[in-house]
Protein backbone atom coordinates (compact mmCIF):
# COMPACT_ATOMS: atom_id res chain seq x y z
CA UNK A 1 0.00 0.00 0.00
CA UNK A 2 1.09 3.76 -0.60
CA UNK A 3 2.10 5.78 2.33
CA UNK A 4 -0.36 8.02 1.71
CA UNK A 5 -2.92 5.03 1.75
CA UNK A 6 -1.85 3.51 5.31
CA UNK A 7 -1.87 7.10 6.86
CA UNK A 8 -5.19 7.73 5.71
CA UNK A 9 -6.25 4.68 7.21
CA UNK A 10 -4.35 4.80 10.28
CA UNK A 11 -6.00 8.27 11.11
CA UNK A 12 -9.26 6.49 10.68
CA UNK A 13 -8.38 3.40 12.91
CA UNK A 14 -6.20 5.53 15.55
CA UNK A 15 -8.86 6.77 18.01
CA UNK A 16 -9.69 3.38 18.53
CA UNK A 17 -6.67 2.04 18.87
CA UNK A 18 -5.73 4.67 21.49
CA UNK A 19 -9.19 4.26 23.19
CA UNK A 20 -8.24 0.38 23.95
CA UNK A 21 -4.14 1.33 25.07
CA UNK A 22 -5.84 3.80 27.26
CA UNK A 23 -7.97 1.06 29.34
CA UNK A 24 -4.76 -0.24 30.75
CA UNK A 25 -1.55 2.30 30.24
CA UNK A 26 -2.24 4.87 32.84
CA UNK A 27 -1.03 8.42 33.25
CA UNK A 28 2.67 7.14 33.50
CA UNK A 29 4.96 8.98 31.18
CA UNK A 30 4.21 6.34 28.55
CA UNK A 31 1.11 7.17 26.97
CA UNK A 32 -1.26 5.21 24.92
CA UNK A 33 -0.75 7.54 21.73
CA UNK A 34 3.15 6.36 22.36
CA UNK A 35 2.14 2.98 22.63
CA UNK A 36 -0.23 3.17 18.96
CA UNK A 37 2.31 5.55 17.44
CA UNK A 38 5.33 2.97 18.18
CA UNK A 39 3.42 0.39 17.34
CA UNK A 40 2.34 1.93 13.69
CA UNK A 41 5.81 3.17 12.79
CA UNK A 42 7.36 -0.55 13.70
CA UNK A 43 4.56 -1.64 11.56
CA UNK A 44 5.14 0.33 8.72
CA UNK A 45 8.43 -0.68 8.73
CA UNK A 46 7.98 -4.54 9.03
CA UNK A 47 7.33 -7.09 6.35
CA UNK A 48 3.92 -8.18 8.01
CA UNK A 49 2.88 -5.05 5.84
CA UNK A 50 3.06 -6.76 2.47
CA UNK A 51 0.15 -9.74 3.61
CA UNK A 52 -2.18 -7.47 4.77
CA UNK A 53 -5.34 -7.16 2.97
CA UNK A 54 -7.53 -4.87 4.53
CA UNK A 55 -7.99 -2.70 7.43
CA UNK A 56 -9.30 -4.94 10.03
CA UNK A 57 -5.94 -7.18 9.50
CA UNK A 58 -4.43 -3.82 9.81
CA UNK A 59 -6.04 -3.02 12.84
CA UNK A 60 -5.45 -6.69 13.81
CA UNK A 61 -1.49 -6.09 13.35
CA UNK A 62 -1.11 -2.76 14.93
CA UNK A 63 -2.57 -4.14 18.33
CA UNK A 64 -0.39 -6.64 18.31
CA UNK A 65 2.62 -4.57 18.66
CA UNK A 66 0.75 -2.56 20.84
CA UNK A 67 -0.17 -5.62 23.02
CA UNK A 68 3.00 -7.22 23.03
CA UNK A 69 5.53 -3.87 23.38
CA UNK A 70 3.45 -3.59 26.68
CA UNK A 71 3.77 -7.01 27.89
CA UNK A 72 7.33 -6.67 27.19
CA UNK A 73 7.63 -3.46 28.57
CA UNK A 74 5.79 -5.23 31.70
CA UNK A 75 8.27 -7.64 32.04
CA UNK A 76 11.62 -5.78 31.90
CA UNK A 77 10.44 -2.50 32.94
CA UNK A 78 7.49 -1.56 35.29
CA UNK A 79 8.47 2.25 35.78
CA UNK A 80 7.26 3.31 32.36
CA UNK A 81 3.73 2.58 33.43
CA UNK A 82 4.19 3.52 37.16
CA UNK A 83 1.27 6.45 37.33
CA UNK A 84 4.29 7.85 39.60
CA UNK A 85 6.99 8.02 37.51
CA UNK A 86 6.91 11.66 36.80
CA UNK A 87 10.87 12.52 37.40
CA UNK A 88 11.47 13.34 33.65
CA UNK A 89 8.91 15.10 32.29
CA UNK A 90 8.65 18.18 31.18
CA UNK A 91 4.56 19.05 30.84
CA UNK A 92 2.49 17.94 33.16
CA UNK A 93 0.41 14.84 31.59
CA UNK A 94 -3.04 14.81 32.35
CA UNK A 95 -4.13 13.29 35.00
CA UNK A 96 -6.57 10.27 34.67
CA UNK A 97 -9.81 11.27 36.06
CA UNK A 98 -11.82 8.89 38.19
CA UNK A 99 -14.97 8.57 36.66
CA UNK A 100 -18.01 7.48 37.89
CA UNK A 101 -19.33 4.87 35.62
CA UNK A 102 -19.41 1.39 35.91
CA UNK A 103 -15.99 0.81 34.66
CA UNK A 104 -14.08 2.34 36.94
CA UNK A 105 -14.30 -0.84 39.37
CA UNK A 106 -14.09 -3.50 36.55
CA UNK A 107 -10.99 -1.61 35.12
CA UNK A 108 -9.84 -1.95 39.21
CA UNK A 109 -10.54 -5.70 39.08
CA UNK A 110 -8.84 -5.65 35.33
CA UNK A 111 -5.79 -4.13 36.71
CA UNK A 112 -5.28 -7.19 39.14
CA UNK A 113 -5.61 -9.64 36.83
CA UNK A 114 -1.72 -10.77 34.77
CA UNK A 115 -1.18 -8.66 31.82
CA UNK A 116 -1.94 -11.34 29.30
CA UNK A 117 -4.90 -12.27 30.72
CA UNK A 118 -6.10 -8.84 31.03
CA UNK A 119 -5.61 -7.96 27.71
CA UNK A 120 -7.53 -11.36 26.58
CA UNK A 121 -10.66 -10.12 27.89
CA UNK A 122 -10.36 -6.42 27.13
CA UNK A 123 -9.82 -7.72 23.35
CA UNK A 124 -12.89 -10.44 23.75
CA UNK A 125 -15.21 -8.12 25.85
CA UNK A 126 -14.51 -5.34 24.65
CA UNK A 127 -13.42 -4.93 21.36
CA UNK A 128 -15.01 -8.16 19.87
CA UNK A 129 -12.60 -9.99 18.65
CA UNK A 130 -13.32 -13.50 17.80
CA UNK A 131 -10.87 -16.21 19.37
CA UNK A 132 -8.17 -16.73 15.95
CA UNK A 133 -7.89 -12.80 15.68
CA UNK A 134 -6.96 -12.67 19.59
CA UNK A 135 -4.70 -14.93 19.43
CA UNK A 136 -2.80 -13.74 16.43
CA UNK A 137 -2.78 -10.54 18.86
CA UNK A 138 -1.53 -11.84 21.49
CA UNK A 139 0.89 -14.23 19.29
CA UNK A 140 -0.18 -17.61 21.18
CA UNK A 141 -2.57 -20.00 20.35
CA UNK A 142 -6.16 -20.53 20.31
CA UNK A 143 -6.23 -23.07 22.90
CA UNK A 144 -4.17 -20.62 25.10
CA UNK A 145 -6.42 -17.62 24.55
CA UNK A 146 -9.89 -19.85 25.93
CA UNK A 147 -7.23 -20.20 28.55
CA UNK A 148 -6.21 -17.10 29.54
CA UNK A 149 -10.05 -15.74 29.23
CA UNK A 150 -11.72 -18.50 31.75
CA UNK A 151 -9.10 -17.77 34.56
CA UNK A 152 -9.42 -14.33 33.81
CA UNK A 153 -13.39 -14.20 33.85
CA UNK A 154 -13.20 -16.79 36.92
CA UNK A 155 -10.84 -13.77 38.65
CA UNK A 156 -13.13 -11.41 38.01
CA UNK A 157 -16.00 -13.76 39.61
CA UNK A 158 -14.43 -14.27 42.47
CA UNK A 159 -13.81 -10.41 42.77
CA UNK A 160 -17.24 -9.22 42.53
CA UNK A 161 -18.77 -12.17 44.46
CA UNK A 162 -16.22 -10.96 47.48
CA UNK A 163 -17.40 -7.46 47.37
CA UNK A 164 -21.31 -7.96 46.78
CA UNK A 165 -20.86 -10.29 49.98
CA UNK A 166 -19.28 -6.92 51.86
CA UNK B 1 51.61 5.64 26.22
CA UNK B 2 48.17 5.00 24.29
CA UNK B 3 48.13 3.49 21.31
CA UNK B 4 46.39 3.82 18.38
CA UNK B 5 45.37 1.16 16.08
CA UNK B 6 43.69 1.67 13.06
CA UNK B 7 42.80 -0.79 10.55
CA UNK B 8 40.68 0.88 7.32
CA UNK B 9 38.90 -1.14 4.87
CA UNK B 10 38.12 -0.83 1.59
CA UNK B 11 34.65 -0.07 1.00
CA UNK B 12 33.53 -2.07 -2.16
CA UNK B 13 30.10 -1.42 -3.33
CA UNK B 14 27.76 -4.10 -4.75
CA UNK B 15 24.59 -3.55 -6.43
CA UNK B 16 22.25 -4.90 -3.74
CA UNK B 17 19.36 -2.88 -2.52
CA UNK B 18 20.72 -2.46 1.38
CA UNK B 19 16.96 -1.69 2.41
CA UNK B 20 17.10 -4.93 4.28
CA UNK B 21 20.19 -4.20 6.29
CA UNK B 22 18.68 -0.74 7.48
CA UNK B 23 15.43 -2.15 8.69
CA UNK B 24 17.67 -5.02 10.50
CA UNK B 25 19.26 -2.56 12.45
CA UNK B 26 16.20 -0.66 13.18
CA UNK B 27 14.49 -3.61 14.72
CA UNK B 28 17.92 -4.30 16.70
CA UNK B 29 17.10 -0.68 18.21
CA UNK B 30 13.51 -0.87 18.39
CA UNK B 31 14.55 -4.04 20.43
CA UNK B 32 16.65 -2.62 22.90
CA UNK B 33 15.68 1.33 23.15
CA UNK B 34 12.90 0.68 25.69
CA UNK B 35 15.30 -0.73 28.35
CA UNK B 36 16.33 0.30 31.82
CA UNK B 37 19.82 1.58 32.16
CA UNK B 38 19.14 2.55 27.68
CA UNK B 39 18.71 6.06 26.52
CA UNK B 40 17.45 6.02 23.28
CA UNK B 41 17.37 9.44 21.25
CA UNK B 42 15.93 9.44 17.48
CA UNK B 43 16.94 12.65 15.58
CA UNK B 44 15.22 13.77 12.44
CA UNK B 45 17.14 15.51 9.56
CA UNK B 46 15.71 19.04 10.59
CA UNK B 47 17.95 19.32 13.43
CA UNK B 48 21.06 18.40 12.40
CA UNK B 49 23.21 20.46 10.72
CA UNK B 50 26.56 20.76 9.39
CA UNK B 51 29.46 22.06 11.60
CA UNK B 52 31.25 25.29 11.10
CA UNK B 53 28.86 26.50 8.84
CA UNK B 54 26.99 29.39 10.10
CA UNK B 55 25.49 29.82 6.09
CA UNK B 56 22.87 26.65 4.91
CA UNK B 57 24.12 26.62 1.62
CA UNK B 58 23.00 23.82 -1.17
CA UNK B 59 25.89 21.74 -0.51
CA UNK B 60 25.12 21.13 3.05
CA UNK B 61 21.56 21.11 2.24
CA UNK B 62 22.37 18.70 -0.31
CA UNK B 63 24.47 16.56 2.00
CA UNK B 64 21.66 16.50 4.97
CA UNK B 65 18.71 15.46 2.35
CA UNK B 66 20.44 12.19 1.96
CA UNK B 67 19.72 11.41 5.76
CA UNK B 68 16.34 10.38 6.91
CA UNK B 69 16.87 9.47 10.12
CA UNK B 70 19.81 9.42 13.16
CA UNK B 71 19.53 7.00 15.82
CA UNK B 72 21.26 6.78 19.11
CA UNK B 73 21.04 3.80 21.57
CA UNK B 74 23.36 3.90 24.57
CA UNK B 75 23.67 1.11 26.43
CA UNK B 76 24.68 1.68 29.85
CA UNK B 77 27.79 -0.53 31.56
CA UNK B 78 25.65 -1.77 34.77
CA UNK B 79 22.69 -2.12 32.07
CA UNK B 80 21.93 -6.46 32.26
CA UNK B 81 19.44 -8.93 30.94
CA UNK B 82 19.03 -11.34 33.70
CA UNK B 83 22.89 -12.66 34.33
CA UNK B 84 24.61 -11.09 31.67
CA UNK B 85 25.46 -7.19 30.54
CA UNK B 86 23.07 -6.18 27.95
CA UNK B 87 26.05 -4.59 25.71
CA UNK B 88 26.98 -7.78 25.25
CA UNK B 89 23.15 -8.93 23.83
CA UNK B 90 23.09 -6.17 21.24
CA UNK B 91 26.54 -6.12 20.44
CA UNK B 92 25.95 -10.01 19.55
CA UNK B 93 22.61 -8.95 17.76
CA UNK B 94 24.42 -6.37 16.10
CA UNK B 95 27.29 -8.75 14.79
CA UNK B 96 25.11 -10.98 13.41
CA UNK B 97 23.99 -8.27 10.82
CA UNK B 98 27.07 -6.00 10.62
CA UNK B 99 29.36 -8.43 9.97
CA UNK B 100 28.21 -10.56 6.62
CA UNK B 101 29.09 -9.39 3.06
CA UNK B 102 26.08 -6.36 3.29
CA UNK B 103 28.29 -4.12 5.48
CA UNK B 104 31.43 -2.66 5.31
CA UNK B 105 33.70 -2.39 8.30
CA UNK B 106 35.20 1.30 7.42
CA UNK B 107 37.15 2.10 10.56
CA UNK B 108 38.36 0.66 13.16
CA UNK B 109 40.04 2.41 16.07
CA UNK B 110 41.00 2.15 19.36
CA UNK B 111 42.54 4.63 21.82
CA UNK B 112 43.63 3.41 25.03
CA UNK B 113 40.10 2.10 26.51
CA UNK B 114 37.49 3.59 23.69
CA UNK B 115 37.20 1.38 20.37
CA UNK B 116 34.98 3.06 17.62
CA UNK B 117 34.56 1.28 14.97
CA UNK B 118 32.04 2.57 11.93
CA UNK B 119 30.39 -0.12 9.76
CA UNK B 120 28.49 1.03 6.27
CA UNK B 121 26.44 -0.87 4.12
CA UNK B 122 27.91 -1.29 0.54
CA UNK B 123 25.16 -0.17 -1.41
CA UNK B 124 24.98 3.42 -0.66
CA UNK B 125 21.09 3.25 -0.11
CA UNK B 126 21.05 2.11 3.57
CA UNK B 127 22.87 2.97 6.64
CA UNK B 128 25.59 4.02 8.86
CA UNK B 129 26.58 2.62 12.31
CA UNK B 130 29.02 3.68 15.03
CA UNK B 131 29.84 1.93 17.32
CA UNK B 132 31.58 3.53 19.96
CA UNK B 133 32.79 0.97 23.52
CA UNK B 134 34.23 2.76 26.50
CA UNK B 135 34.12 1.78 30.00
CA UNK B 136 31.16 3.40 30.79
CA UNK B 137 28.77 2.64 27.89
CA UNK B 138 28.27 0.86 24.84
CA UNK B 139 26.68 3.87 22.07
CA UNK B 140 25.30 2.67 18.97
CA UNK B 141 25.13 5.96 16.47
CA UNK B 142 22.61 5.14 13.34
CA UNK B 143 22.62 7.48 10.49
CA UNK B 144 19.90 6.39 7.93
CA UNK B 145 19.23 7.05 4.24
CA UNK B 146 21.27 7.51 0.98
CA UNK B 147 24.57 6.95 2.40
CA UNK B 148 26.91 7.71 0.10
CA UNK B 149 31.01 8.92 -0.20
CA UNK B 150 29.91 12.31 0.30
CA UNK B 151 28.34 11.06 3.91
CA UNK B 152 30.37 9.16 4.82
CA UNK B 153 32.96 12.09 4.33
CA UNK B 154 31.29 14.45 5.81
CA UNK B 155 30.39 12.20 9.06
CA UNK B 156 34.10 11.13 9.30
CA UNK B 157 35.79 14.59 9.16
CA UNK B 158 33.12 15.36 11.85
CA UNK B 159 30.60 17.57 9.88
CA UNK B 160 27.67 16.37 11.57
CA UNK B 161 26.79 17.63 14.79
CA UNK B 162 22.83 18.81 16.12
CA UNK B 163 21.88 21.95 16.25
CA UNK C 1 -33.29 -8.30 19.56
CA UNK C 2 -34.14 -11.52 21.17
CA UNK C 3 -34.27 -11.42 24.79
CA UNK C 4 -33.29 -14.40 26.91
CA UNK C 5 -34.73 -15.16 29.74
CA UNK C 6 -33.04 -16.09 33.60
CA UNK C 7 -32.89 -19.61 32.49
CA UNK C 8 -31.34 -19.36 29.47
CA UNK C 9 -28.54 -16.43 31.08
CA UNK C 10 -27.90 -19.19 33.30
CA UNK C 11 -26.72 -21.89 31.23
CA UNK C 12 -24.69 -19.28 28.83
CA UNK C 13 -22.81 -17.43 32.23
CA UNK C 14 -21.48 -20.92 33.05
CA UNK C 15 -20.63 -21.54 29.46
CA UNK C 16 -18.98 -17.99 29.67
CA UNK C 17 -16.68 -18.43 32.53
CA UNK C 18 -15.22 -21.74 31.03
CA UNK C 19 -15.08 -19.28 27.54
CA UNK C 20 -17.11 -21.21 25.26
CA UNK C 21 -19.54 -18.87 24.51
CA UNK C 22 -19.60 -17.37 21.51
CA UNK C 23 -19.74 -13.20 20.24
CA UNK C 24 -23.50 -13.43 19.72
CA UNK C 25 -23.98 -15.56 22.89
CA UNK C 26 -21.80 -12.76 24.76
CA UNK C 27 -23.88 -10.18 23.18
CA UNK C 28 -27.12 -11.51 24.56
CA UNK C 29 -25.46 -11.79 27.92
CA UNK C 30 -25.05 -7.99 27.67
CA UNK C 31 -28.46 -7.32 26.81
CA UNK C 32 -30.00 -9.66 29.39
CA UNK C 33 -27.72 -7.53 32.31
CA UNK C 34 -28.77 -4.05 30.86
CA UNK C 35 -32.34 -4.85 30.27
CA UNK C 36 -33.16 -4.45 34.06
CA UNK C 37 -34.85 -7.43 34.56
CA UNK C 38 -32.16 -9.82 36.28
CA UNK C 39 -33.38 -12.54 38.46
CA UNK C 40 -31.25 -12.00 41.88
CA UNK C 41 -29.04 -15.01 41.43
CA UNK C 42 -27.64 -12.95 38.22
CA UNK C 43 -27.25 -9.96 40.18
CA UNK C 44 -23.79 -9.96 41.31
CA UNK C 45 -22.72 -10.15 37.46
CA UNK C 46 -24.91 -6.92 36.53
CA UNK C 47 -21.85 -4.38 37.02
CA UNK C 48 -19.24 -6.77 35.16
CA UNK C 49 -21.74 -7.02 31.88
CA UNK C 50 -22.57 -3.17 32.36
CA UNK C 51 -19.39 -2.13 32.30
CA UNK C 52 -18.33 -3.94 29.27
CA UNK C 53 -21.15 -2.72 27.17
CA UNK C 54 -20.66 0.79 28.51
CA UNK C 55 -17.45 0.69 26.96
CA UNK C 56 -18.53 -0.77 23.78
CA UNK C 57 -20.70 2.04 23.47
CA UNK C 58 -17.81 4.22 23.95
CA UNK C 59 -15.70 2.63 21.18
CA UNK C 60 -18.52 2.99 18.34
CA UNK C 61 -18.46 6.78 19.04
CA UNK C 62 -14.75 7.22 19.20
CA UNK C 63 -14.60 5.53 15.45
CA UNK C 64 -15.57 7.96 12.78
CA UNK C 65 -17.83 5.97 10.43
CA UNK C 66 -15.55 4.19 8.10
CA UNK C 67 -16.41 4.80 3.87
CA UNK C 68 -18.33 1.68 2.72
CA UNK C 69 -15.28 0.48 0.88
CA UNK C 70 -13.10 0.49 3.89
CA UNK C 71 -14.94 -1.14 6.92
CA UNK C 72 -15.45 -4.48 5.56
CA UNK C 73 -17.84 -7.30 6.68
CA UNK C 74 -16.54 -10.17 8.64
CA UNK C 75 -15.70 -13.15 6.68
CA UNK C 76 -16.41 -11.24 3.98
CA UNK C 77 -14.83 -12.82 0.32
CA UNK C 78 -14.19 -9.20 -0.52
CA UNK C 79 -10.39 -8.54 -0.99
CA UNK C 80 -9.03 -5.09 -1.48
CA UNK C 81 -6.08 -4.96 -3.40
CA UNK C 82 -3.62 -2.30 -2.39
CA UNK C 83 -0.91 -1.09 -4.89
CA UNK C 84 2.14 -2.81 -3.64
CA UNK C 85 5.29 -0.57 -3.78
CA UNK C 86 8.53 -1.95 -5.58
CA UNK C 87 11.63 -2.51 -3.19
CA UNK C 88 13.36 0.56 -4.61
CA UNK C 89 10.76 2.91 -3.67
CA UNK C 90 10.26 1.58 -0.38
CA UNK C 91 13.69 2.81 0.75
CA UNK C 92 11.76 6.65 -0.31
CA UNK C 93 8.78 5.94 1.26
CA UNK C 94 10.48 5.06 4.31
CA UNK C 95 11.46 8.29 4.86
CA UNK C 96 8.15 9.96 3.32
CA UNK C 97 6.39 7.63 6.13
CA UNK C 98 8.71 9.15 9.05
CA UNK C 99 7.58 12.55 8.20
CA UNK C 100 4.47 12.06 7.21
CA UNK C 101 3.19 10.42 10.17
CA UNK C 102 2.06 13.16 12.20
CA UNK C 103 4.05 13.78 15.65
CA UNK C 104 2.94 16.95 16.48
CA UNK C 105 6.11 18.82 15.12
CA UNK C 106 8.49 16.72 17.24
CA UNK C 107 11.37 15.60 15.10
CA UNK C 108 12.79 14.78 18.56
CA UNK C 109 12.30 11.34 20.67
CA UNK C 110 13.94 10.96 23.60
CA UNK C 111 13.65 7.55 25.43
CA UNK C 112 15.33 7.45 29.13
CA UNK C 113 14.91 3.89 30.95
CA UNK C 114 12.22 2.89 28.53
CA UNK C 115 9.91 6.54 29.17
CA UNK C 116 9.44 8.86 26.68
CA UNK C 117 10.56 12.37 27.81
CA UNK C 118 9.56 14.99 26.39
CA UNK C 119 11.85 17.42 26.82
CA UNK C 120 13.30 18.38 24.13
CA UNK C 121 16.44 20.25 25.37
CA UNK C 122 17.52 17.26 27.35
CA UNK C 123 17.33 15.35 23.78
CA UNK C 124 19.45 17.94 22.27
CA UNK C 125 21.79 17.80 24.75
CA UNK C 126 22.29 14.09 24.93
CA UNK C 127 22.27 13.86 21.47
CA UNK C 128 25.19 16.50 21.32
CA UNK C 129 27.25 14.90 23.90
CA UNK C 130 27.34 11.88 21.82
CA UNK C 131 28.53 12.77 18.34
CA UNK C 132 30.93 14.61 20.01
CA UNK C 133 32.01 11.78 22.02
CA UNK C 134 32.47 10.17 18.50
CA UNK C 135 33.72 13.31 16.82
CA UNK C 136 36.61 13.83 19.22
CA UNK C 137 37.70 10.02 18.79
CA UNK C 138 37.75 10.59 15.13
CA UNK C 139 39.84 13.77 15.39
CA UNK C 140 42.49 11.51 16.93
CA UNK C 141 42.35 9.28 14.28
CA UNK C 142 42.99 12.07 11.79
CA UNK C 143 45.80 13.27 13.38
CA UNK C 144 46.94 9.76 14.15
CA UNK C 145 46.42 7.75 11.06
CA UNK C 146 49.10 11.35 9.62
CA UNK C 147 51.79 9.67 11.70
CA UNK C 148 50.62 5.82 11.16
CA UNK C 149 51.07 6.33 7.47
CA UNK C 150 54.67 7.55 7.76
CA UNK C 151 55.35 4.71 10.21
CA UNK C 152 53.98 2.65 8.09
CA UNK C 153 56.46 3.86 4.70
CA UNK C 154 59.35 3.74 7.04
CA UNK C 155 58.79 -0.48 7.80
CA UNK C 156 57.88 -0.40 4.31
CA UNK C 157 59.32 -4.25 2.75
CA UNK C 158 60.88 -5.58 5.99
CA UNK C 159 57.36 -6.76 7.46
CA UNK C 160 55.85 -7.97 4.73
CA UNK C 161 51.93 -8.04 5.86
CA UNK C 162 51.43 -4.36 6.26
CA UNK C 163 52.67 -4.32 3.02
CA UNK C 164 49.29 -5.04 1.88
CA UNK C 165 47.87 -2.59 4.41
CA UNK C 166 49.73 -0.09 3.05
CA UNK C 167 48.52 -0.08 -0.15
CA UNK C 168 45.27 -0.63 1.19
CA UNK C 169 45.57 2.97 3.52
CA UNK C 170 47.22 5.17 0.73
CA UNK C 171 44.57 3.75 -2.44
CA UNK C 172 41.37 4.35 -0.13
CA UNK C 173 40.00 7.98 0.40
CA UNK C 174 40.82 7.91 3.58
CA UNK C 175 43.88 10.36 2.83
CA UNK C 176 41.26 12.04 0.68
CA UNK C 177 39.40 12.72 3.92
CA UNK C 178 41.96 14.12 5.99
CA UNK C 179 42.22 17.64 6.08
Amino acid sequence: MTSQEFNILVGKLRPRLVHFANGFVKGGAATAEDMVQDAVIKLWRSNELQEIRNPEALTVQILRNVCLDYLKLKKNNMDALNPNFRIYTEADPSAVLESKDEMCNVNGYLAQLPEDQMLAIRLRDIMGYEMDEIAKILGTSEGNVRTLLSRARQKLREKLMSKWKQ
Amino acid sequence: MKKVLIIVLAAILCPYIAMAQAKQIHLILDKYEKRKKVESIIISPAVLQMAGNGNYNASTKELLSKISEMRIVNVKEDAVEGTTPLRIIIRDDLDKVLISPKFSRVLKMQDGEELLELFVTKESDGVLVFLATSPKEFAVISIFGNIDKSVINAVMTGGIKVK
Amino acid sequence: METIDSKRAGDLLERYFEAETTLREEELLRDYFSNGDVSPEHAVYIQLFCAFSEEREKLNVTSPALPEMIMPVRNSTRKFHFRWMSVAAAAALAVFAFLMIPEKGDSLKLIIDGVNVRNRELALTKADLHLEQVNSLLVRFRDGSNKQIDNMNKIGDALSPFKSLEKILTQTTVSDRLE
